[in-house]
């Protein structure tokens, strides 16, 4: 059998405590997981093939996801993006070096993909002199700004800036921590 | 039904017998924390349930 679950955390549930957690109801249940601890996946496993069909969905539904960038200048994709309280715009602001490589790779990693459908994703080419970096004060790159496409001021209208930080795990906490501001500034 | 999550076990481990199994088995909350640093996903595979049947 290949190697399936050496993709995967392993955890069996035999006790009350872990029953609890993932509210599991049926034995020979595979529950999977993402990296926010949020059940994804689940499903009742008896056979080798049930078992390896299971990782392989598993695998799917948390897949790297290419990033749909728009086309179009930054100004005209924003003012385009009004209407939808819950997206924002995501002006990245990249140059040809590593860094930026690795921001993009990180914004497309399994962990972050789901935030993908509430973003608009725009790559601005970084040029410090250029009108886009003065009007929003963008002095590095990479740079990652939340725009919130509803607000006219440019400098009003960042939501939260991630500045020369690529790591996975700080887009996947900056991401996660605006998109909370934002939800819970919409419900009051 | 014990026999088929018996059977499954065998099958997740990738071995013959679970017990000589190559799976690193994990607690819950070890591999919560694990996955909150890296975003790798977790599989729990419910071998007894004492919520309910089995």
């Amino acid at each position: 059998m290949v190697k399936l679950n050496s993709g995967f955390y392993m955890v069996r549930c035999a006790d009350k405590a872990t029953s609890d957690k993932v509210k599991s109801n049926a034995i020979s249940t595979m529950i999977f997981l993402d990296g926010d601890g949020k059940e994804y996946y689940r499903t009742i496993v008896g056979t080798t093939d049930t078992v390896e069909a299971a990782f392989k969905k598993a695998s799917e539904l948390y897949a790297k996801k290419p990033i749909a960038w728009a086309t179009g200048e930054a100004a005209s994709v924003v003012s385009g993006a009004k209407g939808d309280a819950k997206k924002l715009v995501a002006l990245a602001f990249l140059d040809e070096k590593k860094d930026s490589e690795t921001l993009v790779a990180s914004l497309e990693d399994r962990w972050v993909a789901k935030y993908q459908e509430r973003l608009i994703f725009t790559k601005v080419a970084y040029d410090k002199t250029s009108e886009l970096c003065k009007k929003y004060n963008v002095t590095t790159a990479p740079t990652l700004l939340l725009v919130n496409p509803e607000q006219e001021d440019a400098k009003k209208s960042v939501v939260d800036s991630l500045v020369a930080k690529k790591e996975l795990l700080s887009v996947r906490n900056f991401l996660a921590k605006a998109f909370d501001k934002l939800d819970k500034a919409s419900k009051n | 039904m014990k026999k088929i999550a018996i059977l499954a076990l065998l099958a997740l481990s990738g071995t013959a017998a679970a017990r000589d199994s190559n799976v690193r088995w994990m607690k819950f909350d070890e591999a919560v924390a694990k996955s909150a640093t890296n975003g790798t996903p977790i599989c729990v595979f419910v071998s007894v349930n004492p919520n309910g049947s089995g």
